[in-house]
């Protein structure tokens, strides 16, 4: 057995069906960003680690369970994220593995951890520790000061000493030069990482015997931390990132550092990124990135989550700069009612300005990828229908490569969340003990309470999730009318005049 | 050859190197990295594409892309079950003997897993620089010029136990130097432009043609011509005159042709076929075509027409596309018009099992 310092474990969220036959769908397959860099920063300061992906390791090795790890490897510390509620289950199953199997001390983080770290602590013994917000400092000071028991240099921390919580200051918060500092490109700290690579994508779960078949290697860009609104559902919006981590406006990793980490992607074959960090809608860094990532010739495609519309600029820029292939530039309406998209979006925009921002796309050959909700906040059966409206027309008149709605789920530390009689949600998440319950039914295949988390005053739960089937029924598995037509040989398309014609 | 491993994959790297276009199932999806045609034959459901790369293992287990080959499962007209490899495209420019070894040994276990005897092998040979849409038997047309690192060495395969089976040919001619003769004001032969659905429908009816454009299969509906999108007036038939005003007849022969998709750079032209509609074409290729009988007034009738539709419409490049080996006539018909040989493909077939 070999010792190490920190051994990092990704929590795998479970999903077990026990219809006619049993499947235990290994789902949310994606892990924080963040765990690479802070794997080898301790690394880079003398100490070892190791991280290890529980769901790759079950979907390579079907036998695999967590208790292995620790007859390999015997760590001083282990590492738990818990950015994501869906991980709230499973980060507690593996905190009680590793507390039964060791003698590590267990520390969780990410936003989830964060936001519940007193509740964690006051109800599960096998947590040790929670660090708040950004991690890197107290990660590092928590492996320097846990020999001598001497917590409270911790910056960030919230643990238990003598039976009682202890919290200490939020005094480290992640600047541009902090970030600078971070490489999140060691992928060999992360077992079976060319797995990880593949089986990251949009499509989500991990299942051997999946239909569908992920030919890219895809793996997401760090570009900044923070946010400058507040979507009503989203738990990351700029006031969220307040509470959490003392963040008051973003921070951007520097664009040289953004390069290299693609530069690195590309030397490691992997084919696509995934950019998903978009606060400013000037985008001046943007295209400030793109030009040097031209300018360094990076041939990688890129899935580009837009936060608000852009100009046909920044399409053309996106377009010249990324490998076309895999490239997509993803859009989230959310709503067709413009009313709906107001009072729950952070940056608003309407149909008429959408459908130029889709023109300006179609004309530079973009492909896109557009998502919408059921579950928002004034959103009613009725104006749910403008949805179904508006989806439609996008998949009829441009180049959708797909284009689905999710059922919101409530998030914690969301506007709605924390305001719920606001926002005319009757909330049936409350607490830690709520997502780790609901998760936990999930993974054992048992009824659970509630799916959401949450009724609307406006629509029931159940209507809810019948808004979101409607709406895949209708629209996620179709095709563009006029697209139907070409193939039957209904319709041709029509050559573009020439000029001496017209 | 341990150290080479073959992956499910199809690298973003590859368009660089050898940009193509691509019109096949899944084109919606594809782009999202994600594929997942199923092909049912003989009441089993079978996965269509296996695009494969074969990757270099180092000793810290790190990779490289080595060696990509697009594959898919077809079935012919003898209702048998093929695997279809396009050409091979090197991802490094360094000896691939080992990977393509790897590769093809991948592809015989690919061929027993799915119960296929026949294992083919598309190859070009490029005479010059020009060929438009579509460059392939298959869907995916790599353009051809730009394509870097081809494994042309015939032998090689030869060494793999593969052997030339069939010789397709393109051909090509610049509007401007087309010859025009007598015969195209045919007293035999009126030419008129028919309907997508028409030509369906006449292929159907047609009972075979003695001259025809060659294709992989005329049963599998992943390969016919109608999963390219029909243009206005771009089908055209050829009826033998008659003076006698109803009497009933068919057409004699047909031609369809469609402007080359590679104009535009995308490799999924399909997905944007909104945008089609907004540009201008300079190239355009007849590559569907069919004729009862090989009269060369019929040929030249249909041939000038379709030269004159695709003038009208700004193609200043014409390619006659899918002349296979036997098409003498064919091939005598379209040099004396001033078309000039461009471009070879090669079948190179394996029966394994």
């Amino acid at each position: 057995m070999k010792d190490i310092d920190m051994l990092f474990v990704h929590p795998s969220t479970h999903c077990l069906s026990l219809g006619s036959r049993v499947t235990d769908l290994v789902t949310f397959v994606t892990m924080p960003i963040g765990t690479i860099a802070l794997a080898d920063l301790l690394e880079r300061n003398g100490y070892s680690t190791k991280i290890f992906h529980t769901g790759i390791e079950q979907m390579y090795n079907r036998d695999f369970q967590v208790e292995d790890l620790f007859k390999k490897c015997d760590p001083r510390v282990v590492g738990i994220d818990l950015h994501w509620f869906v991980h709230s289950y499973d980060a507690i199953r593996i905190a009680r593995i590793a507390k039964e199997q060791s003698n590590a001390h267990v520390v969780l983080g990410g936003f989830t951890a964060s936001y519940f770290a007193e509740e964690i602590l006051s109800s599960f013994d096998e947590v040790d520790s929670v660090i708040r917000g950004d991690a890197e400092v107290p990660l590092l000071e928590l492996m320097k000061n846990l020999k001598n028991e001497r917590l409270s240099n911790v910056p960030n921390l919230t643990y238990r000493r003598d039976g009682s919580l202890e919290v200490s200051e939020m005094s480290y918060i992640a600047g541009e030069d902090d970030l600078r500092q971070l490489n999140y490109t060691n992928f060999k700290l992360l077992s079976n990482y060319d797995k990880y690579h593949r089986a990251i994508s949009q499509s989500g779960d991990l299942d051997p015997y999946a239909w569908k078949v992920n030919v890219k290697r895809q793996a997401w860009v760090p570009l900044g931390r923070g946010c400058t609104v507040n979507c009503s559902y989203c738990g990351g919006g700029s006031m969220a990132h307040y509470g959490l981590t003392g963040r008051g406006r973003p921070v951007f990793h520097p664009t040289e550092q953004v390069v290299q980490t693609l530069s690195k992607f590309e030397e490691e074959g992997i084919d696509a990124t995934y950019m998903d960090f978009d606060p400013f809608p000037d985008r001046g860094y943007f295209r400030k990135l793109f030009e040097e990532i031209r300018k360094e010739k990076v041939d990688i495609s890129t899935e580009f989550a837009l936060w608000s519309l852009s100009d046909r600029g920044f399409i053309r820029d996106f377009a010249d700069t990324f490998n076309p292939l895999y490239s997509t530039l993803v859009m989230s309406p959310e709503s067709g009612s413009e009313e709906v998209r107001r009072k729950n979006k952070g940056f608003y925009f309407g149909n008429e300005e959408l459908f130029r921002w889709l023109r300006d796309a179609r004309r530079e050959m973009v492909s896109l990828e557009v998502y919408f909700a059921s579950g928002l906040c004034w959103e009613t059966e009725e104006n749910f229908d403008e949805t179904i409206n508006l989806a439609k027309s996008i998949l009829d008149d441009y180049p959708v490569v797909t284009i689905s709605c999710g059922a919101l789920v409530m998030e914690p530390g969301s506007p709605r969340f924390k305001e719920p009689e606001k926002f005319g949600i009757k909330l049936k998440f409350g607490t830690f003990a709520d997502y780790y319950k609901h998760f936990m039914g999930l993974a054992m295949g048992l009824p659970t309470e509630t799916q959401l988390g949450y009724d609307t005053i406006w629509q029931s739960e159940r209507q809810i999730v019948e808004n979101s089937i409607r709406f895949e029924k209708m629209i996620g598995t179709g095709q563009p009318s006029r697209w139907l037509s070409l193939l039957d040989g209904e319709d041709v398309l029509m050559f573009k005049k020439l000029p001496f014609h017209s | 050859m341990s150290d080479y491993k073959v992956h499910f994959l199809l690298p973003a790297r590859l368009y660089k190197l050898a940009p193509f276009v691509y019109v096949g199932p899944d084109f919606r999806s594809l782009p999202l990295g994600v594929i997942s045609d199923i092909m049912t034959h003989r009441g089993k459901q079978l996965q269509r594409l296996y695009p494969l790369t074969v990757a270099q293992v180092r000793q810290d287990g790190s990779q490289t892309d080595l060696l990509f080959c697009f594959t898919f499962c077809y079935i012919n007209d003898d209702d048998k079950r093929v695997v279809f490899l396009t050409p091979p495209i090197k991802l490094k420019e360094t000896g691939t003997s080992g990977a393509l070894g790897m590769l093809l040994a991948e592809v015989e276990k690919l061929a027993t897993f799915i119960q296929s005897s026949t294992i083919e092998i598309e190859q070009h040979e490029k005479l010059n620089d020009s060929i438009s849409f579509p460059t392939s038997l298959s869907f995916l047309s790599y353009v051809m010029s730009s394509v870097k690192y081809q494994i042309l060495d015939q032998k090689l395969y030869e060494t793999f136990g593969y052997r030339k089976r069939e010789e397709v040919s393109f051909f090509e001619c610049e509007i401007s130097d087309y010859s025009h003769g007598a015969q195209d004001t045919s007293d035999k032969y009126d030419v008129k432009n028919i309907s997508p659905k028409e030509l369906m429908e006449y292929k159907e009816r047609s009972g075979g043609f003695s001259a025809k454009s060659f294709s992989l299969s005329q049963t599998d509906d992943a390969l016919k011509p109608s999963v390219i999108p029909y243009f206005e007036d771009t089908v055209h038939t050829a009826w033998k005159r008659s003076w006698l005003r109803f009497q009933k007849s068919s057409a004699e022969g047909y031609m369809r042709w469609t402007p080359d998709l590679l104009e535009i750079d995308t490799p999924f032209p399909l997905l944007f076929f909104h945008s089609l509609e907004e540009m201008w074409f300079t190239r355009g290729s007849i590559f569907d075509w069919g004729l009862r009988d090989r009269d060369r007034e019929l040929f030249n009738s249909l041939l000038s027409y379709a030269v004159c539709e695709m003038n009208k419409r700004g193609i200043q490049t014409v390619q006659f596309a899918y002349v296979g080996k036997g098409e003498e006539f064919v091939k005598d018909c379209l040099v004396d018009r001033g078309f000039k040989e461009t471009h070879r493909l090669s079948l190179l077939r394996k029966e394994v099992g």
